[in-house]
């Protein structure tokens, strides 16, 4: 094994592991921190492949926007910081997950190792530097470049216009609590 | 000319029967009448065309019927066969619609309307049928005939049909029918498969000359006997006529006289060639004519009802009508045509037609007097209504075969024949013979007893005692001491046939140059006759007119429901047939339909276990999505 | 040279720990958060295949060394990060107002689709 294989299959382990631990661990705000660690390992697994800017994007938007934005709502939605065993779904729902994830996880991994087996190949890094990218999005990719932004400010728009005030009809009143709602 | 007069005795009762029904109640005894009379005088017209200008064998009528591969000619035929029985049914049906307007008179009551423009047209579409079967050169055709007269007997049997004895008598001789209609319809069909034709004259000259197959002829002829024996109400399937009794009385002497029980008789000797091919199916006719005749005879004894008396006996007599057609197989063949071996059969058909008529519209006199149709109720009609007890004599004679009234020449060319079958040495024509003999003095015995109760016995409503009362005719709140001149009048025209049939055989008739009448048979029959007569007449001297009262009364009530053969028949048919029905009931009920029921619960269960994966919860409903993309991901592997 | 093998499963792991992510949590952030591993993985996968010549496996035949100036592996996974951004967004902002209405983010308090919620009914009132 070559040093960056040997770097990528550090760097896989650390994101599957961190993964894994974001969606089953009972702290709240350790499942948001263990996605901080899955997303930075990622970014590392992207810039032994080449694509440098993918990594940087990936640091930029997800470590500091998105995991930030859900500590966030952790945050506002008073998050209990101990651990709970309200965080996951029943039983029986909990054990379909994992068949489902494990169905899932399994069939992607079969297919891929057979339409790939033992496959190398050079990596290329210039392909991945800021100005081919920048070169490839404002050229061939312009449109879906530009309608990604009116997306992006649309939702943007929408999360302002759906957070900002509860229409007062819709407001349930007292039937709140007999659904053993959180006071 | 042949032709027109075959047809108008169809077509003119047919004709009234729809005017008399369409042109409302005024006009309907009209029609009726008329129709009547125009098809009596079209039948004489005929008679005596056919006998100046010889049969006609086959004329258009309705066409031709293509069926597959077989064209059925619609034709009719007139010869002196179809020509004397279409005078004696045209003849009967006048005199009963003459009868009819008096009897079926005025509205009736709202319990029990007379409904008489319905009853009416029925009779003239009953005669319109049973010429329609006399005169059909094809089976086809005379199927028809013979179907619309199981409907229109169905139609009379049950006319008062308020009454739910009349109605179950209805459905009885409907039923009853049924069973020998359908293997007039299964021999039709054999005929077609088998001979490619359902022509009477070809099917008679086929059989003959050997061109059809043994078993299609003895299949067919089987099963055209056992129509025969339903329409005629013979062993075993007799047991719907007594019951028609339920009908108006000049319904009986309509079906007894004339049609429907004639019928049988009539398609018997229509295919006599055919069937003297097949022996074994008139020896099964002759043992069954037998067991009728005697039976019906000793059931007739010991009846307490004019008209089921009356009944029996028309079984008793149409058996010696059949009897005298099965025998011909085993007599010699006189005249080179076969038709008249079945003389015998046909002249005891035309008498019987005359006198058995005469004594049911007498026998409707009496009722219309008493009030009721029991022999209890009746007696000493001798006394009241001479002139009717003279012509129910007539008929009660006729009916013992007492010399020289019709039946006696009529009943010795049937021993006749059978004798001469006899002498040839054959079992059928002895069966035939020894219950014949034995029959007349039955006949004469029950004959007697009849006129012993009726006529002679004391009226039983006034004591004894009241001498000078008796010559009166007194009221009965049920009856009416007149009877009106429309229902004498009738018996009047009867009574001539009935009294001088013996002529007939005088004339050069070639329908009957077939009958002989050997002195040694016709001796002892008119004498046991006699005897049989007196000895029932003398009863009242020893005390009682009934002599049925002589009888044991085991005996009695065992003849009274002639051999408990209604029951015999409703524990191997009906109850079978009502089991097989019920079980029927019961599947479809329990089993087919529980499919259908089932439906209900199962889309409730399928429901309430389908509800519960409605949880609400989005990641349950998630869980499903993804369970569904795997399993169709692994399809798609396994399959592709 | 290197493997592509790893990366590849490391896309097949992340699919199945963010199926189960996404299937097994109660928090709605949370759930959030397994929907974020799940676009990682197809973000792993594209960034993998960008490591191809042109025309993927099939292209490694004929040419080690040419590249598609459009570089549709990485170009795409950048989209995906955008979408992803407005997606959290979007779907953090439902959360919050979730929270508002009910003073919950459990989302088995949220069953009014089904029938066994107590406030259903047959006709909304």
């Amino acid at each position: 094994m070559s040093g960056p294989d040997l770097l990528l299959t550090a760097l896989a382990l650390l994101a599957a592991a961190s993964g894994l631990l974001a969606v089953t661990g009972s702290r709240v705000v350790h499942c948001a921190l263990w996605l901080v660690v899955s997303l930075g390992a990622l970014a590392g697994v992207y810039l032994v492949l080449g694509a440098e800017v993918v990594a940087l994007v990936q640091l930029l938007v997800y470590v500091g926007a998105v995991v930030v934005l859900v500590i966030f709502a952790l945050m506002l939605t008073r998050a209990p910081v101990e651990p709970s065993d309200r965080l996951d779904a029943p039983k029986g729902q909990k054990l379909a997950a994992v068949v489902a994830g494990i169905s899932v996880g399994g069939i992607l991994a079969g297919t891929l190792i057979y339409a790939l087996q033992d496959l190398t190949v050079k990596v290329q890094g210039e392909q991945g530097s800021a100005r081919n990218i920048g070169r490839a999005v404002f050229s061939g990719w312009l449109l879906p470049f530009e309608l990604l932004s009116v997306l992006l400010l649309a939702a943007l728009v929408a999360a302002i216009a759906v957070s900002r005030h509860l229409p007062a009809e819709k407001r349930p009143g007292q039937s709140l609590t007999e659904d053993g709602g959180v006071q | 000319m042949t032709e027109s007069a075959a047809i108008l005795s169809i077509v003119l009762p047919a004709a009234s029967a729809m005017l008399g029904l369409l042109m409302g109640r005024d006009w309907a005894r009209d029609w009726a009448v008329l129709g009547s009379l125009g098809a009596l005088v079209a039948a004489i017209a005929e008679l005596v065309l056919v006998g100046t200008d010889g049969p006609v064998t086959a004329f258009g009528f309705l066409g031709r019927a293509q069926l597959g591969g077989t064209t059925i000619d619609l034709a009719l035929r007139s010869d002196q066969l179809s020509a004397a029985v279409a005078v004696l049914v045209a003849l009967v049906a006048f005199c009963v619609q003459i009868y009819s307007t008096a009897y079926l008179a005025g509205e009736g009551t709202p319990d029990a309307p007379t409904r008489y423009p319905a009853y009416a047209a029925t009779v003239s579409l009953f005669t319109a049928a049973m010429m329609l079967v006399v005169h059909s050169a094809d089976l086809v055709l005379l199927l028809i005939g013979w179907e619309v007269m199981g409907l229109a007997s169905y139609l009379l049997v049950g006319h008062h049909s308020e009454r739910a004895s009349a109605r179950a008598a209805a459905a009885k001789a409907f039923l009853v029918t049924r069973v020998g209609d359908i293997g007039v319809v299964l021999a039709v069909v054999v005929l077609i498969a088998g001979a490619g034709t359902t022509s009477i004259s070809d099917l008679n000259r086929a059989a003959t000359e050997n061109e059809i197959g043994h078993g299609t002829v003895l299949t067919a002829g089987l099963l055209l006997l056992a129509g025969v024996v339903g329409k005629s109400a013979q062993f075993p399937l007799h047991i719907w006529l007594p019951d028609a009794m339920e009908g108006p009385t000049p319904v009986s002497a309509l079906i007894h006289a004339a049609t429907m029980v004639a019928a049988g008789v009539f398609l018997m000797a229509r295919l006599l060639p055919l069937y003297l091919t097949v022996p074994g199916a008139l020896q099964t006719g002759a043992v069954l004519a037998s067991i009728s005749m005697v039976g019906a005879a000793l059931a007739a004894l010991a009846q307490t009802d004019l008209k089921r008396l009356l009944a029996y006996s028309t079984i008793s007599q149409v058996a010696y009508m059949l009897g005298a057609v099965c025998v011909a197989s085993d007599r010699e063949l006189g005249s080179g045509d076969p038709t008249a071996l079945a003389a015998p059969g046909v002249l005891h058909l035309l008498s019987h037609g005359a006198f058995k008529a005469l004594l049911f519209l007498a026998a409707g006199c009496i009722v219309h007097i008493v009030g009721s149709t029991a022999l209890a109720d009746m007696g000493g009609l001798w006394r009241t209504h001479r002139s009717l007890a003279v012509l129910f004599g007539i008929g009660l004679l006729g009916l013992a075969g007492i010399p020289p009234f019709g039946g006696f020449w009529s009943k010795e060319a049937v021993l006749s024949a059978a004798d001469e079958a006899a002498h040839a040495g054959t079992w059928v024509g002895w069966t035939v013979l020894v219950a014949g003999v034995l029959t007349i003095v039955l006949t004469g015995l029950y004959a007697g007893r009849a006129w012993a109760i009726v006529a002679m016995g004391r009226d039983p409503v006034l004591p004894a005692v009241g001498d000078a009362e008796t010559e009166e005719p007194h009221e009965n709140p049920h009856g009416h001491s007149q009877v009106p001149v429309a229902m004498m009048l009738p018996l009047y025209l009867l009574a001539i046939p009935t009294v001088a049939f013996g002529l007939v055989l005088l004339t050069p008739f070639d329908l009957l140059h077939g009958v002989e009448i050997q002195p040694g048979t016709a001796i002892t029959g008119a004498l046991l006759a006699l005897s049989g007569v007196g000895w029932a007449v003398s009863a009242p001297r020893l005390g009682t007119p009934d002599i049925a009262v002589a009888l044991p009364v085991r005996a009695r009530a065992l003849l009274e429901n002639a051999f408990y053969f209604d029951a015999v028949i409703r524990a191997l048919v009906v109850r079978p047939v009502l089991g097989l029905a019920r079980t029927v009931q019961m599947l479809e009920r329990d089993v087919v339909d529980a499919y259908v029921r089932a439906v209900r619960p199962t889309t409730e269960i399928a429901g309430t276990v389908l509800r519960r994966t409605q949880t609400g919860l989005a990641t349950g409903y998630a869980v499903w999505v993804l369970v569904g993309a795997v399993v169709l991901t692994v399809a798609g592997m396994v399959l592709v | 040279m290197i493997h592509l093998l790893g990366p590849a499963v490391l896309a097949a792991a992340l699919a199945g720990i963010g199926v189960y992510g996404i299937l097994a949590r109660r928090n709605a952030v949370l759930v959030l958060i397994g929907a974020e591993l799940l676009l990682n993985a197809a973000n792993v996968l594209l960034v993998t295949a960008s490591a191809l010549p042109a025309g993927g496996l099939a292209g490694l035949e004929h040419s080690q060394t040419y590249h598609d100036p459009l570089i549709p592996g990485q170009v795409m996974t950048i989209f995906v990060i955008t979408v992803a951004a407005a997606e959290i967004g979007l779907g953090l902002a439902i959360v919050l107002l979730l929270f508002r209405a009910r003073g919950t983010v459990e989302l088995t308090a949220v069953r009014e689709l089904g029938e066994a919620s107590p406030r259903h009914t047959e006709t909304p009132s």
